[in-house]
């Protein structure tokens, strides 16, 4: 899912693997980011408060 | 030391405390409320009045508060007079006014704070009989209860989540007789260190919803000694079992770890343990079908891996002994490191810096006395939660400096608070996303990692020109040129990096605490540097440099090695999905040991069940080096049993620890955490149950009325039962606090040797890493080859409280607060492909992982 901050280096990727879906071994350095077809998830990343308390909502 | 008297009895106190925390310290019985250990005093609740006299001759005395009171030489204070007794009953009568008389269906019956100041008081009949004043509950998430009505306004939840923890959504609201504690509208407490409230509220304001689902009694939990296995910093905790089940997990205290707080990670996490999917049964997959394992066969399967060919992937979620007993069984040099190359090579760095004689590892307690800290490239609340609570007390080292120069003492909280309002002593971070700590930094660079590490060297380099200096760009001077003279300036520096992305950060921290060395005319400078997990840095310790995880792939996959057994581990989390996959096919026999499920059970040949931390006795080393024993809580379910037990042929935990002692140079101290020869009185065992442990003759009725007899432990020094002698002279086996009047945690005073102190007889711990004569060199500044084209991003993990551990996201409680995996972008970054907040997206890797 694409959580959109201000707080991240325009240029940098943060990733957060979830439980074990992604292993962070499969990625290293540079990556490429685009629009997924599927639109389905589980759990969506409304419960990330931890880290994000202090940015304003962004709903862009 | 001054000299009191309390009661006509002199003593010997310090004078920098007030009267009711020497009082406590003393071994006295004084009923406070709003007073905590590590918040100090406000003054609020009235409850510990004594009478103060002028002098000997003094007759008639002075009712003070003792929680705002110096503890001044000569001072002559009664505890047991009656007018101050009659003061605190009245007090008390008043707080109890609305209180409900709801205790028998109360989750904090039975270790209420209330309760026992209520008795201890003498408050006992209520002669008010209006109508109450009652409240509504709030909904405040899956970790916290709500019952607003039990509340006696002592103001401790907001202090705690506000002024000690940082969280902004818990306040006091309204006035008068309807002051309300809970979040301008329902919603989940937002704080990492909101389950603290069940401990902190004197009564059952807030109670720990996980266990409320379950709930047993206090005395009915089988309790041992524990540590939790959440994260690398190693909390001491009290995880209480009832009819199997894991029920729930509260603080135990360590004067130099965890103190008296944990973080909801430590606190909710365990209930893995009571995973329906948990693996009791040694299975042997046939035709992708599960098949059962007689012992005969797990046998004969054991002596085929004992044969040449077989290498061991260790674990560091497992146990050093497991860990060892893996190690003893396929040779050191056939012993691989379980987790990725990357963190690997960092945590070869970080051994070695470990034993460096210009550094430090500090422990959270040191931590807090730091008056100037940078962190490097890390995310602190989401690695080591109770590193971050600790920073937050850090920052009001200057407030406590500002407190003395003005002659106000420190356990005043209110005042000095008041005086420095937001003066905090410096706190930088530099690292590539926001973090829950920016709020108290006094400085904030979002950078990429490469530039954080770059920014880290030219730090180095302008504190001693004998550190290297780094290619960095002169937009951060200012700001570098700031840091470089708060850390000059500070009498106890303190510099965090972590492995979360790579060793260049954790190169860049060495640098700047070397510099700093050199400053300080070389006495050694706190360098905390974190890692993920709980045993990261005992299996390492046990791993051979030249033994990554990759390099034990490749032996499988070329045919090197043919068996492979894999401990406690998912691979699939620690190497790429292709090179796991490879090797895991060409091996000719795959044996996997954990707790769950994994991806990499699903590819074993045989999976043997291991026990989860409360079903065993084990000992983990933490961040800094510290080794502690954390006691099995309760029996293994069915046939699950520790790793070690199935790897070797040893009957004790300490015939382990002895031979790792003897085998593994890093661990020669190991054995000092074992309790003692003979500590315990007449040679009795100490009981994980309470004396007051109900029930037992009729727990399993329902399977036969004859009271089977119990287990006996002949592995440790605790029973499983309530015979034997609580233990009260070695602190490691001191599971829940109890003492006469003094039912809820407070009473761990009575154990301290003195309030904030060591326990009695303490024990927190060994640290294991013995500094070298000699201090190494400055690392060079590393450059960063990677250059992104316009479509692509770098790349930097981020970890998450709830949901990056393996085994506590396993648990249903933290479940319902992580997230699905995301990336997180800039606005810009974005906007550039079309994304939108929540949008599903695909990342592909560049190059080769």
């Amino acid at each position: 899912m694409v959580c959109i901050r201000r707080g991240i280096k325009a240029g940098t990727a943060l990733l957060h693997c979830g439980d074990g879906n992604i292993s962070p071994a499969d990625f290293s350095g540079l990556i490429e980011v685009e629009k997924s077809a599927t639109q389905t998830t589980s759990r969506g990343i409304g419960n990330l408060i931890v880290s994000d308390f202090h940015e304003e909502e962004i709903n862009s | 030391m001054a000299k009191i008297v309390i009661d006509g009895v002199e003593h010997e106190v310090n004078p920098d405390n007030n009267l009711l925390q020497e009082c406590l310290s003393l071994g006295l019985d004084l009923p406070y409320f709003c007073w905590h250990p590590s918040m100090g005093s406000v003054g609020a609740c009235r409850q510990c009045a004594v009478m103060q006299y002028r002098d000997a001759d003094d007759k008639e005395g002075m009712l003070v508060m003792a929680c705002m009171t110096p503890a001044a030489d000569g001072a002559i204070i009664s505890i047991e007079d009656e007018g101050a007794k009659s003061f605190r009953s009245e007090v008390i009568e008043s707080l109890m006014t609305s209180h409900p008389h709801d205790c028998p269906v109360c989750e904090e019956g039975g270790e209420c704070h209330l309760q026992d100041m209520t008795l201890m008081s003498g408050h006992n009949y209520r002669r008010y009989d209006k109508k109450k004043r009652t409240h509504r509950n709030q909904y405040l998430g899956p970790f916290v209860n709500h019952e607003m009505n039990r509340c006696i306004t002592c103001y401790r939840c907001v202090r705690f989540y506000g002024d000690y923890a940082g969280g902004t959504d818990l306040s006091a609201q309204a006035s008068h007789h309807h002051v309300y504690f809970g979040r301008h509208e329902e919603g989940v407490l937002e704080s990492e260190f909101s389950g603290n409230l069940v401990e902190v509220c004197p009564t059952g304001v807030f109670t720990d919803k996980a266990f409320s689902e379950n709930y047993s009694r206090k005395w009915d939990l089988q309790t041992a000694p524990s540590v939790c296995v959440g994260c690398s910093v190693g909390c001491n905790t009290s995880p209480g079992e009832r009819y199997g089940s894991l029920r729930r997990t509260v603080n135990r205290y360590n004067s130099e770890v965890n103190g008296y707080f944990l973080c909801d990670r430590g606190r909710f996490g365990f209930d893995f343990v009571n995973n329906s999917d948990r693996l009791l049964e040694p299975v042997q997959r046939v035709d992708n079908t599960g098949e059962l394992l007689a012992d005969d066969q797990v046998k004969a399967f054991i002596k085929e891996f004992k044969a040449d060919g077989t290498i061991g992937i260790g674990s560091p979620r497992a146990s050093n002994e497991s860990n060892f007993a893996l190690r003893a069984m396929v040779g050191e040099e056939n012993f691989y490191a379980g987790y990725s190359d990357v963190e690997h090579e960092s945590m070869q760095v970080l051994l070695d810096l470990a034993s460096d004689t210009a550094f430090h590892s500090p422990s959270v307690r040191e931590i807090e006395m730091a008056d100037a800290v940078l962190i490097l490239g890390e995310d602190v609340t989401n690695v080591a939660p109770r590193i971050a609570l600790a920073l937050r007390q850090s920052v009001r080292n200057k407030a406590k400096d500002l407190a003395d120069e003005s002659r106000i003492p420190q356990w005043q909280d209110s005042a000095v608070r008041e005086l420095a309002q937001h003066d905090l002593s410096p706190l930088s971070i530099i690292s590539s996303a926001v973090s829950r700590l920016d709020d108290v930094a006094s400085d904030r660079v979002i950078e990429s990692l490469s530039v954080v590490a770059a920014m880290g060297h030219q730090i180095a380099n302008k504190i001693s020109a004998s550190a290297p200096k780094a290619d960095c760009s002169a937009a951060h001077d200012q700001v570098i040129e700031k840091i470089v003279e708060q850390l000059k300036a500070a009498k106890r520096p303190l510099i965090i990096a972590g492995n979360s992305n790579g060793s260049e950060v954790i190169r860049a921290a060495a640098n700047i605490a070397r510099a700093l060395y050199d400053f300080k005319d070389n006495s050694a400078i706190d360098l905390c540097l974190l890692v993920p997990e709980v045993n990261s840095v005992g299996m390492s310790l046990m791993t051979n440099a030249k033994n990554p995880l990759g390099a034990a792939l490749k032996k499988l996959h070329d045919g090197t090695a043919k068996r492979v057994i894999v401990l406690e581990n998912d691979l699939y989390r620690r190497a790429s999905r292709a090179k796991v996959d490879a090797a895991l096919t060409a091996a000719t026999k795959v044996l996997v040991l954990d707790q769950l499920p994994t991806s990499t059970t699903a590819n074993a040949d045989v999976v043997l069940p291991a026990t989860a931390f409360s079903e065993h006795e084990a000992t983990y080393i933490n961040y800094e080096g510290r080794a502690q024993l954390s006691f099995q809580v309760h029996q293994c379910k069915k046939q699950a049993q520790p790793s070690w037990r199935w790897l070797c042929d040893a009957e004790h935990v300490d015939d382990l620890v002895e031979r790792c002692c003897n085998e593994v140079p890093g661990l020669a101290r190991l054995r000092e955490v074992l309790p003692g020869e003979n500590p315990f009185i007449a040679g009795m065992k100490v009981p994980r149950q309470s004396h007051r442990y109900s029930g037992r003759t009729a727990m399993t009725a329902n399977v036969n009325v004859h009271e089977p007899k119990q287990r006996e432990d002949k592995e440790s020094v605790m029973s499983f039962s309530m015979e034997g002698m609580p233990a009260q002279k070695d602190a490691s086996v001191h599971a829940a606090s109890w003492a006469p009047k003094w039912n809820s945690n407070q009473s761990i005073s009575k154990f301290q040797d003195e309030v904030n102190g060591e326990l009695k007889q303490g024990h927190p711990g060994c640290l294991l890493i013995e500094r070298k004569d000699s201090s190494g060199s400055y690392f060079k500044a590393g450059s960063d080859s990677i250059e992104p084209s316009a479509n692509q991003l770098r790349l930097v993990f981020s970890y998450q409280i709830f949901g990056s551990d393996e085994l506590s996201a396993r648990s249903k409680p933290i479940q319902a607060r992580m997230t699905d995996a995301y990336i997180g972008l800039s606005p810009q970054d974005a906007q550039k492909r079309d994304l939108r907040q929540g949008d599903v997206a695909t990342i592909s890797p560049l190059g080769s992982p």
